[in-house]
């Protein structure tokens, strides 16, 4: 029996154990060329195909073309941002009706807090007077940092960032805003899982108008239906929070950004009002009370700032789910938007 | 240090110019040793004193049991090591779930008891380096192995950095005898091809499922059935992709310097039975289990109650094995009772003589579908998610809607389409007998343009943030 064998124990590997290989094959190691030769045309053609394949986020390109005027339409007068909350709040037509002689486009997009919201600011040009920026309460206490996922579609949409930026944006992502091209390929890849993801839900929720994500420079909302009365409970206990919130305290960084966004607008001669998004009252660990004290703590705060706060303006039959306004819902903020619009535009 | 990071790479290079350069098998040894002590020691240095004891521990104990006259003397021998490696990993790795559960105890009688709280850190890979240190002296108890006489050997043996922290759990047997010669370097393509196979199924497939798998079972309660039937699909196939890719690229690493591992992988998921199952899935542990736990208890010797007792204590400390938890106690007690049952019906026996296509897809489907049932268990460390999710696996609610489920952020389609890209790799690999071992045939260009086309998957499917491998935190 040789040193080392174990009786009723075959060796589990192939060949010979004590024969070592005799040549290095190095000639193989050229595969590795084709392999990454590979990657490096999958870096080149990205662009080209983030601008061919189906994303959810091809509306920033419709937003930045629209403010530039590079889109097929006229400059408006006036804007709408903020999330998909925003998108199913505002009818800017019928906004537009009861202003009068007003352009004003719905230019909100999916999940575009205000960190994001801010990118468009700089693009602000003649004719626009008005921007409306729509925010979340949960952002006004602790304000999210910007996606960089958000940053790299801006980047492959051809954004090219204003240094005016830098008093807006949380030192990291004013970093990331200005990293190298390849950087930005690179970190982007997961554009493929993104079109299938994208493209696919757009076959299956015909239930949804995902048209108008690309589209729409009005009343953007893809939620029109309600959900069925099952999932809208599930919804809501998903998103209540687990404690009632009783006290606020506004984020700090979020407030100075507000107001430096707010000086920067005015000295363009826009007039900035800031909306406080409407809460589904069914979320009852976020107490009506709370309308108040936000109203307490901005003025405070912000004395210069100009808000209309919609925290409790909708019931809960005013919603599709947790946070979209339903079409009823959207009606009822755009004519009170008309209204608090016309008298602080007087 | 992770094998599919740009760290492990430059850290390979440079150890494979250095082995180049050398001249004699010892020198080869020395580089070997200290290269596996840094790549353990980028985890965290204190903890190569633990595998320094181990093998300090095991090499003077293996030669004492050895020349002991007295089976007795062997016998004292042995257990010290046993406790030595036992100690080490129950403290390590067990000391939180004993102390956990003897509060629980202790609660339920009313009292409170006043513990000081000690952190223990988990050192990675103990579960493997301890069992693998344990079989070396019990085979010289047994007398099946002599111990090796140079220390050196020993020690590249215990830390030998390719399956160091994750396995393959390697013999003694398997692998002193390749340190008598020099080990060559050698870059054949099937080593290459295996290593790519690895970080294909671990990027590319193991790391985009975990986005998904994560997100269900974090918070099953509110999905369908279908939504659940796809998690848990992605998890077996996730947790299947992450370890073999592992397995795949520790064995080709170490072939490319010159060394042969064992299969630790046989394509489980087409596995029929569940004795079938278990000479397919994680084969150096379930063979450790066998030949040091299942036949000491008796194995099947002592009459059929017997036999069930020792198939269920294996699997429940197989399970307990992958960690501190007793949703593993759940996974190898579900893996126990089929095992017995199939035992009891001589099922095994019984597809043999039938021979029929009908009753072995049945059984495969059978087997499969209480795979996936065992690996909600596997996964779901939380015993009221575990229920929930296993609830809405087995009573199905036809809810088909993809209403609130956040599709887009969810990932639900490019999940559908990882999955099937893998059954279709999966099953083309078995037709071919190996990717690696197909490909490797293939002519220079042929080879060469698919390489191309996997470079531009691999750039496109490669997830944007670094996961470790699962079987690291066992």
């Amino acid at each position: 029996m040789d040193k080392f064998e174990v009786k009723g124990h075959k060796p589990n590997v192939v060949g010979d154990l004590k024969v070592s290989p005799k040549e290095l094959d190095l000639k193989n190691l050229i595969l590795i060329i084709p392999l990454l030769l590979g990657v490096l045309v999958s870096i080149l053609m990205l662009p080209e195909l983030h601008r061919k394949l189906p994303s959810d986020f091809k509306r920033t390109k419709l937003i930045l073309e629209v403010l530039s005027g590079d889109a097929d339409v006229a400059k408006p007068d006036a804007v709408i941002l903020g999330s998909s909350i925003a998108m199913a709040s505002v009818d800017t037509k019928l906004l537009a009706d009861s202003i009068g002689d007003m352009l004003i486009y719905n230019l909100a997009s999916t999940g575009q807090e205000f960190s994001e919201s801010v990118l468009f600011y700089p693009k602000f040009n003649h004719p626009l007077k008005v921007v409306v920026q729509f925010v979340s309460f949960d952002e006004l206490l602790k304000a999210p940092r910007l996606s960089h996922q958000k940053i790299r579609h801006f980047r492959l949409f051809g954004y090219e960032p204003d240094t005016v930026l830098k008093s807006f944006l949380l030192k990291d992502d004013w970093e990331y805003l200005f990293c190298p091209d390849w950087k930005i390929r690179v970190d982007s890849r997961g554009i493929l899982i993104d079109a299938i993801n994208s493209s696919m839900r757009q076959f299956f929720r015909k239930d949804l108008n995902l048209a108008a994500l690309t589209t729409e420079l009005y009343y953007p909302t893809p939620y029109t239906v309600r959900l069925p009365e099952a999932k809208y409970s599930a919804m809501i206990e998903k998103y209540n929070p687990p404690k009632v919130l009783n006290d606020i305290e506004l984020d700090s960084n979020f407030v100075a950004r507000l107001k430096k966004v707010n000086e920067y607008l005015n000295e363009k001669n826009i007039k900035f009002f800031l909306v406080i998004n409407p809460v589904n009252p069914s979320l009852t660990n976020y107490p009506r009370r709370l309308s108040k004290k936000i109203e307490l703590a901005l003025k405070a705060q912000l004395p210069d700032l100009k808000f209309f706060n919609y925290y409790d303006l909708l019931e809960d039959e005013n919603f599709i789910d947790y946070c979209h306004p339903a079409p009823s819902g959207a009606k009822i903020i755009t004519i009170r938007l008309a209204n608090d619009l016309k008298n602080e535009l007087k | 240090m992770l094998f599919h990071t740009t760290t492990f790479l430059f850290f390979f290079l440079i150890l494979l110019a250095i082995l180049l350069l050398l001249k004699s098998n010892k020198q080869n040894k020395v580089v070997y040793l200290v290269a596996s002590y840094i790549f353990y020691m980028a985890w965290n240095p204190a903890f190569i004193l633990l595998i320094l004891a181990s093998t300090v521990v095991d090499f003077y104990f293996g030669k004492k049991v050895f020349v002991s006259k007295s089976r007795a003397s062997k016998k004292r021998y042995l257990i010290f090591s046993v406790i030595f490696n036992l100690g080490l990993l129950g403290f390590f790795k067990y000391f939180h779930f004993f102390e956990q559960n003897l509060l629980f105890i202790f609660r339920l009688f009313g009292y409170e008891p006043n513990w000081v709280d000690i952190n223990i850190i988990l050192p990675v890979g103990i579960s493997f380096y301890t069992f693998q240190t344990m079989s070396y002296t019990i085979d010289i108890y047994r007398g099946k192995l002599k111990p090796v006489s140079s220390f050196l050997d020993f020690a590249v043996f215990v830390s030998f950095f390719p399956q160091l922290v994750a396995g393959p759990i390697i013999r003694a047997s398997d692998f002193l005898p390749q340190l008598k010669t020099k080990r060559k370097i050698q870059f054949k393509r099937e080593y290459l091809l295996l290593i790519l196979k690895g970080l294909f199924k671990k990027a590319v497939i193991a790391d985009q499922l975990g986005v998904f798998v994560d997100a269900v079972y974090a918070n099953p309660a509110p999905y369908p059935s279908s939504i659940i039937w796809l998690a848990t699909i992605a998890f077996s196939i996730q947790i299947y992709s992450d370890f073999s890719g592992y397995t795949d690229m520790a064995i080709g690493i170490a072939n490319i310097l010159g060394f042969k591992f064992p299969l630790n992988f046989n394509k489980p998921y087409f596995a029929k039975t569940p004795s079938d199952f278990w000479r397919r899935w994680h084969i150096s542990l379930s063979s450790w289990l066998r030949d040091y736990l299942y036949i000491p208890l008796g194995g099947n010797r002592g009459g059929t109650l017997l036999t069930y007792r020792n198939l269920m204590l294996t699997m429940l400390i197989g399970g307990l094995w992958h960690g501190p938890s007793w949703n593993f106690v759940v996974w190898g007690f579900l893996h126990g009772i089929i095992l017995i049952a199939f035992r009891y019906f001589n099922i095994d026996k019984f597809l043999k003589e039938k021979k029929s296509a009908l009753w072995t897809w049945a059984s495969w489907l059978f087997m499969q579908i209480w795979v996936l049932i065992t690996w909600i268990a596997f996964r779901q460390t939380n015993f009221q998610d575990m229920i929930v999710t296993m609830k809405k696996f087995v009573l199905f609610d036809f809810d088909f809607s993809l209403q609130n489920i956040g599709l887009g952020r969810l990932g639900v389609f490019s999940t559908i389409f990882i999955v099937a890209l893998f059954w279709f790799l999966h099953v083309y690999s078995y037709k071919v007998g190996g990717i690696e071992n197909s490909w490797k045939n293939w002519p220079m260009l042929k080879l060469a343009i698919v390489l191309f086309g996997v470079g531009v998957i691999l750039f496109f499917l490669w997830p944007t943030r670094e996961v470790p491998f699962i079987y690291f935190q066992f």
